[in-house]
């Protein structure tokens, strides 16, 4: 059973948008049209899972946002494959602010995933500043991501 | 991870040179083993792939060039670059005589910035060959260390594939039961996915109009066109199986044996002949029926190598393999199914010849059977994890490299630049909308250019490149895309012209004129091998011929060699029963082709062919009463009755 779910704040001109679980067949968007708002800021970082079907119900529900500008925060690693992968997954009026990138340690065997945010880690022209991370044990972690592939929406 | 070890060796006394370049070189993705002994290297040469030796001019107790002078020697037919290095003999007339002595590709003075040493590391396609994650893929059955980290890994790296990668991706997650979600894009931007659930395929989604439920239960005879409008127009938030069997409309099983077909045909649907993106999400997902378990896949698999796989593509795939040897995998053991199967069954001793420990291009070479058959049942057996190829464990020989370049060069005989670059993008499987990267891999795939000594590779080599340059060229120019329109311009024409062809085929088979048809239907299978169906009106025809055969058994190998390149989704359609009902009938064997006859009439009713093979049978069972003596009414009662 999906356990997906969305919650919609309007303020004004301005809709904050939270989406967590499973992005399947299970899931109808119909309710939750974003036509209206000048600007959306969608937080994803609950987002769980995402299918074929989910992908394609993705793409319809923010076609509905119309020419409103779409800030997609806090991006899980498997929102980002899926702006890498599909066309109109972010859509043209779409911008990433922050995602997640994950790291890992050889020593310890430990994952971690770490925020990369606009203006710090990254920048807009496809430049990226990443952070010394370390693990519990203090041995430095590296970028767990084949680095051409996950950052090339960077470029886009 | 790697399956390949080490392919460049370092003879450095100084330890913690050594290491330094070990660990510079593995964050470049190459492999590289150090050691400070002149023995030692010896021994490492021999067991690796060893493509590049780093070597200190001054070594404890021996002096590296004349070490290098001997290796030349005692390996005469090594392809190995030699990269001096020294921070005591550094006058430029040693540099000069110790290049020449030891046929180095280059002297570096300690102390030397790292990066200097990529320009004679990337010349020898080490960095790609190591990072190339599709051939990361392909190798996996082979090593036995992969953890289940590793396996995701690997599936993550995977971004530009083609459609027929698909196969061993579906059974390489099956094997390693993770479970998740396989999101994939073709060409056109279309998304479509299979859904996995610890080693079996729980669901396939595909935005396919021919195979939404609905219809393939009208087709399959189970409910009527009104009982799915009735189900349709009532509010419920109930999917159709479930709102057909709570109306008593549809049973239970019938529902489930629909759903099995339906992914079957779907997943079959999913094998195309074209670039795919792929990504892999993993997930929880709970086991649900109907699915497909791995034994089910291992012969989807084979029909799908079998009919869909093309030897041209085939061909291409194999090419980075060339010098690899077939061994035994994971999945091996001499009773497996997967040798019982018509692909393997077809070609005799088949596995005693892959595993002589010749390379894939020894045994091409060899020619003891049609190459896109061999092809074909290798990959079916990679596919299973029954055979892997691993890297030949020596140093790549002179006569290795010659058989790599003829192959390739073999591969490009006749084609134009739009088919060059096709073919390079084949090989390479890059993005084709990138041609910097397609070139400059497909460059790396032809290895080490050849040594001036080695006249005739030296020719093939240039003339590879020469044909690739073109076609980059071409592509760079825009020249390429009008040559493409004007090729696609001519392939419409040929599939127009196969369609028209085939309508007066499939007219002539209705009339039993089997002979034309067969010629007719020859012709479709020229112009557009992969016309529709094409392969059972094909089977239909050569039945229909073969009563009149004076070699029948020629005619049924015909008819089998047809059969196992029907492509599985057709095995679902009422076309395929009656096909199968024709070879029954022409086997002899009555009841089976009754059986098949009815079948395909319960899916299309309006098969009048079956209609009349079921009446021709009818008047069979009844000897005294054949066609000619029965009575009118009779006759064209049971031509056109209902079942």
């Amino acid at each position: 059973m999906s356990n997906f779910n969305i919650q919609i704040e309007k303020a004004g001109a301005t809709w904050t948008v939270r989406v967590a679980g499973n992005i399947d067949e299970d899931v109808d968007f119909t309710p939750y049209s974003l036509s209206g708002p000048g600007k959306i800021e969608l937080f994803l970082s609950n987002v769980k899972s995402i299918n074929s079907c989910g992908i394609r119900e993705w793409i319809k529900w923010v076609n509905t946002a119309g020419p409103a500008e779409i800030l997609y925060h806090e991006c899980p690693k498997i929102i980002v494959d899926q702006i890498n992968m599909v066309q109109g997954f972010l859509p043209a009026s779409g911008q990433v602010t922050s995602f997640f990138v994950p790291y890992y340690s050889e020593e310890s065997g430990s994952e971690k995933a770490v925020l990369f945010r606009v203006g710090q880690e990254f920048d807009t022209n496809g430049g990226i500043n990443p952070p010394l991370v370390k693990d519990e044990s203090g041995h430095e972690m590296e970028m767990d991501v084949v680095e051409a592939k996950y950052f090339k929406f960077l470029k886009k | 991870m790697s399956a390949k070890g080490p392919v460049v060796l370092i003879l450095e006394d100084d330890e913690s040179l050594g290491a330094a370049l070990t660990s510079f070189l593995k964050k470049k993705g190459i492999e590289a083993v150090a050691t400070a002994s002149a023995e030692d290297a010896r021994d490492l040469l021999r067991e690796n792939r060893i493509q590049v030796m780093m070597v200190d001019c001054l070594l404890p107790g021996e002096n590296g060039v004349d070490f290098v002078q001997s290796l030349r020697r005692d390996f005469p037919s090594t392809l190995v670059d030699i990269v001096l290095m020294s921070g005591i003999f550094v006058e430029p007339q040693f540099i000069k005589d110790s290049i020449r002595q030891t046929q180095a590709v280059a002297f570096l003075k300690k102390p030397f910035e790292l990066d200097d040493l990529l320009p004679y590391l990337s010349k020898l396609n080490v960095q790609t060959e190591a990072a190339s994650p599709r051939k990361g893929l392909y190798q996996a059955f082979g090593i036995s260390s992969l953890t289940g980290r590793d396996k995701k890994k690997i599936l993550e790296s995977l971004d530009d594939i083609h459609g027929f990668d698909l196969p061993f991706i579906y059974n390489f997650l099956i094997h390693s039961k993770i479970s998740g979600h396989l999101n994939v894009v073709d060409e056109r931007g279309n998304v479509f996915g299979i859904t996995f659930a610890s080693g079996v395929i729980v669901g396939v989604d595909l935005a396919d109009r021919d195979t939404f439920l609905g219809k393939l239960l009208i087709e399959s005879g189970y409910i009527l066109p009104e009982d799915l409008d009735l189900v349709l127009n009532m509010k419920s938030s109930k999917r159709i199986g479930e709102k057909l069997i709570h109306s008593h409309l549809l049973s239970p099983h019938g529902f489930e044996i629909v759903l099995a077909n339906q992914m079957s045909i779907r997943l079959s649907r999913t094998i195309l002949d074209s670039p795919v993106k792929v990504n892999f999400v993993a997930s929880d997902v709970e086991m649900m029926s109907p699915h497909v378990d791995g034994e089910r896949l291992e012969r989807f698999i084979h029909d799908w190598v079998a009919a869909k796989l093309t030897g041209e593509w085939l061909k291409a795939h194999f090419t980075p393999f060339g010098n690899s040897m077939v061994q035994k995998g994971p999945e091996y053991r001499l009773q497996h199914p997967a040798f019982m199967m018509p692909l393997i069954a077809s070609l005799e001793r088949l596995v005693d010849v892959l595993l002589t420990g010749a390379t894939l291009n020894e045994i091409l070479e060899k020619r003891i059977y049609p190459q896109e058959t061999l092809l074909k049942a290798l990959h079916f057996l990679m596919c299973l994890g029954v055979l892997v190829l691993r890297e030949r464990p020596r140093v790549r020989s002179v006569e290795d490299q010659k058989k790599h370049l003829k192959n390739i060069h073999d591969q490009f005989a006749g084609k134009n630049t739009v088919e060059a670059y096709a073919l390079m993008v084949r090989m390479t499987t890059s993005n084709e909308q990138n041609p910097d990267l397609v070139f400059q891999e497909f460059i790396a795939l032809l290895g080490t250019p050849p040594g001036s000594a080695h006249r005739d590779q030296v020719s093939t080599y240039n003339d590879i490149k020469k044909i690739a340059k073109s076609a980059f060229d071409a592509v760079k120019s825009g020249s390429h895309a009008k040559i493409k329109d004007e090729l696609l311009r001519n392939d419409m024409e040929k599939k127009l012209k196969a369609s028209q062809l085939f309508d007066q085929a499939r007219g002539m088979l209705e009339k039993s004129q089997f002979g034309a048809a067969l010629s007719a239907l020859e012709k479709v299978e020229k112009l557009d091998p992969k016309f529709d169906k094409i392969r059972l009106h094909l089977v239909w025809a050569r039945l229909g011929n073969i009563d009149g055969s004076s070699n029948k058994s020629q005619g049924f190998k015909l008819v089998d060699d047809d059969l196992m390149l029907v492509e599985p989704e057709d095995k679902f359609d009422a076309l395929y029963s009656f096909v199968m009902g024709l070879y029954a009938k022409a086997r002899g064997d009555y009841p089976a082709a009754k059986r098949s006859f009815e079948k395909a009439v319960a899916m299309d009713s309006s098969l009048i062919a079956a209609r009349r093979e079921l009446a021709v049978i009818a008047t069979l069972n009844k000897p005294k009463q054949d066609v000619f003596n029965q009575d009118l009414k009779t006759l064209v009662g049971s031509l056109f009755k209902k079942r």
